[in-house]
């Protein structure tokens, strides 16, 4: 099973260095193929994108520098809700909220892709 | 280090001042609600941080990330601090240590190259690509 743990480990590590994600990728891989338990292939997957995440940054800074007067403010908030959040996951039992956020994720690719329609019909017009 | 911190306060600061008051003050307001949901998501169901992120960049006028490349990039900044807390949460639940380190390894490959491309793909492209990875992402959720 090493070559498919590498060229997932290649694909989602790809996803998170673009910042598109990719994190669903991994997880699914490692509780449907490895039958890893979901928490887990949630720790394994944090572990990646926090190394992938960190080693991508150093590349996206150097090219051009980050937005400081909005990732700064917005990460050290962030940091501020994510702890008391997750503490809030463990009692709550997430499994409606999870539910509710897939429906807004799979909503929200829309207007991405409706965007995208109307890009190309006003470059088909020029 | 100090120095460093100090430098990139002043010219944070500098910023500040500069750019006239109330729409950075706006700005920064906006940038900390956005941050704050994003994180309060992220910690709740483990996923959607960097969605709520790209979003708020796209609506927050002051905001440099102008295309979706560097939107992304930046939203991976500030998802970054935040999946650190959740994995050292998480780090007692980590079970298999070989499969981990492959990952951490190419993942850290991946990561390079996937930081490379991005910039390098065109705008419609990534677009395609984060679209499809938030419905198999939001799929997954549902079920």
């Amino acid at each position: 099973m090493l070559i498919p743990n590498i060229m997932i480990a290649l694909l989602s590590g790809a996803f998170v260095g673009a910042g598109i994600g990719g994190g669903g990728i991994a997880v699914i891989y490692l509780t449907a193929v490895l039958s890893l338990p979901q928490s887990a292939a949630q720790g394994i997957n944090l572990a990646m994108y926090v190394a992938a995440g960190t080693a991508a940054m150093s590349y996206h800074i150097r090219k051009s520098p980050i937005d400081k007067a909005t990732v700064l403010p917005s990460a050290a908030a962030g940091m501020l809700t994510a702890y008391p959040a997750s503490l809030l996951a463990a009692e709550l039992s997430p499994d409606i909220l999870r539910r509710i956020f897939g429906g807004i994720m799979i909503i929200s690719a829309l207007p991405i892709l409706l965007k995208l329609r109307k890009n190309t019909k006003s470059h088909r017009r020029t | 280090m100090i120095s460093e911190i100090n430098r990139n306060y002043k010219s944070f600061r500098g910023n500040f001042i500069s750019n006239g008051g109330k729409l950075m003050k706006r700005t920064v307001c906006a940038a900390i609600i956005a941050g704050a949901l994003a994180g309060f998501v992220n910690g709740l169901v483990g996923a959607g941080g960097g969605l709520v992120m790209y979003y708020a960049m796209s609506m927050i006028k002051r905001s440099r990330s102008k295309n979706t490349a560097k939107r992304l990039a930046d939203s991976l900044a500030v998802c970054l601090p935040m999946s650190l807390i959740s994995a050292v949460t998480l780090k007692s639940d980590i079970g298999s240590k070989d499969i981990t380190l492959v990952f951490i390894l190419f993942g850290v490959i991946g990561g390079v190259l996937g930081a490379r491309f991005s910039s390098r793909l065109p705008d419609a492209a990534l677009r395609v690509i984060f679209a499809a990875i938030l419905l198999i992402g939001g799929i997954k959720m549902l079920i």
